[in-house]
């Protein structure tokens, strides 16, 4: 670790998004995961939560209404009841009485009736994970068998439907995905899906490769996200593409406005806690993967340390550090910075080996390609407000 | 003596012209044609800091004068909250506003 300077670069906080792991487990193996630990059958303690929940309402960081994500883990694995009980305990210390949403990001293989009153009940929000239709899903969302899960996602996603449960989709981009867009299209329509999240197959963790990093893959993505948008804008209902309405507010901000710090590079905005208590900060899937330059990322344990010690932690302080630079560095060099941010840390970290540092994959497919897009759209048509 | 050669290479190059006009010129209509970048292929990444940011202050001049103005600056941005956030959760800030089904 390099020598920490004391001064606090960027105000920790406030939460924003508190990531929980229930357990490492998933009951299907994605090929793309970025889970190093997801056979472990291990399941998160009430001493924890109650640790947790404790620890983040007196830590000064919760100034506004935050979000609670079971995730890091296929989350439905555990019961109903589990979260019945990590409910009430976070209610019960909820003090306050500050605006706790919680979410499921969820492969959907494991929804059935008891679940969809459970979500009704609670008015919980559910992502679901497909990568549109069979011939792409299967290829790389598979059980530890390697039989393809579409037919059971399709079935979960159905069973929220007939409960009139809201849901978004996240679907991950890998190469073969990029000749499909009207698939794609259609299948998102027919499930009656309006909300859409792309995200790219990364390098991170265990999956050290993409199909993506490429030179070929930049031009087939811009292809690809400039048919969705024409295809997207014409839909009625319309579809909302985070990625398309996230470039366009950006594109469209008041000159001046500065483009918002990115959550992943504020201290404190994502707390991380998986199932043993460990705890981190910036970029939730840097928890549980290794670093010998930080001596891993997990800030400490919730048993034994406490968040408000772990701001002030020599550890935090040097990723931080690194990170802020990094984000300098992006400032400096990158033309998209404005529309952007700065990055993503576990992107930069993984692909260039040091938070200190600018341009990744993940940038140019997720942010620079998505821009190029959306800004050659709305110089070529008045903007269509969906 | 420079006059004439001139005027050679001038008569030359109209002749070329009108043969390429009357005789190939749908070989180069249809050669131009395949060259024509698509829509999708013409999304050129921004090559340099002051070539993006010229084109975007450009577009938001062209925007700004759509009579969705009031719409583009609220309902619009609202979408846009999102943004900067963890990309393996949605982060749809309007959440609630979505009951559509």
């Amino acid at each position: 670790m390099n020598a920490v300077t004391t001064a606090r670069l960027t105000e920790p906080g406030p939460l924003d998004l508190l990531v929980l792991q229930p357990t490492p487990f998933c009951n299907i193996n994605c090929s793309y995961c970025y889970l190093p630990d997801r056979r472990s059958r291990k399941q998160i303690s009430s001493e924890v939560l109650d640790r947790v929940f404790d620890q983040v309402f007196t830590s000064g960081l919760v100034r506004q209404p935050f979000t609670v994500v079971w995730h890091a883990g296929e989350p439905l694995v555990l019961p109903p009841r589990f979260y019945e009980k990590a409910f009430a305990l976070l209610a019960a210390l909820n003090v306050n009485k500050v605006s706790v949403a919680h979410s499921f990001q969820t492969n959907a293989t494991l929804i059935d009736d008891d679940w969809c009153q459970f979500i009704r009940a609670h008015d919980l929000r559910i992502g679901v994970s497909v990568d549109g239709p069979a011939f792409l899903h299967d290829r790389f969302r598979k059980t530890y068998s390697g039989q393809g899960t579409f037919a059971r996602v399709l079935e979960g996603m159905q069973r929220l439907r007939e409960y009139k449960i809201p849901f978004h989709v996240i679907s991950v981009l890998t190469r073969a995905s990029l000749d499909y867009p009207d698939e794609l299209f259609d299948f998102y329509v027919g499930l009656g899906s309006d909300r859409v999240g792309f995200n790219v197959e990364e390098i991170e963790g265990p999956n050290t490769t993409s199909s993506l990093n490429a030179v070929d893959a930049r031009p087939m993505l811009t292809r690809f996200l400039s048919r969705f948008y024409d295809l997207a804008e014409r839909a009625n209902p319309p579809i909302h593409v985070r990625e398309f309405d996230s470039a366009r507010a950006a594109l469209l901000a008041p000159p001046g406005v500065s483009p918002p710090p990115d959550q992943q590079n504020t201290p404190m905005a994502i707390v991380s806690v998986d199932c043993d208590g460990n705890f981190s900060t910036f970029s939730p899937e840097l928890l549980g993967l290794p670093s010998t330059h930080y001596d891993g990322f997990a800030l400490g344990n919730i048993l034994t340390d406490s968040l408000a010690d772990a701001v002030k932690s020599p550890r935090l302080m040097a990723i931080e550090r690194d990170i802020r630079a990094g984000v300098e560095r992006c400032k400096a060099t990158c033309s998209y910075f404005n529309y952007c941010g700065g990055g993503a840390p576990v992107n930069k970290y993984f692909e260039n080996g040091s938070f200190d540092s600018s341009e990744t994959m993940f940038c140019r497919m997720s942010r620079q390609a998505v821009v190029d897009v959306v800004l050659h759209k709305l110089e070529r048509s008045p903007v269509g407000v969906q | 003596m420079e006059n004439q050669k001139n005027e050679a290479r001038s008569q030359a190059k109209k002749r070329l012209q009108a043969l390429l006009k009357a005789a190939i010129g749908g070989v180069v209509v249809a050669a131009a044609t395949l060259a024509t970048p698509s829509a999708e292929a013409s999304i050129a990444p921004a090559l340099g800091k002051t070539s993006l940011e010229e084109r975007v202050r450009d577009m938001r001049v062209a925007q700004t004068t759509a009579a969705n103005q009031a719409e583009l600056s609220e309902t619009l941005l609202a979408w846009g909250n999102w943004g900067n956030h963890w990309h393996n959760w949605h982060n749809w800030h309007n959440w609630h506003n979505w009951h559509n089904w």
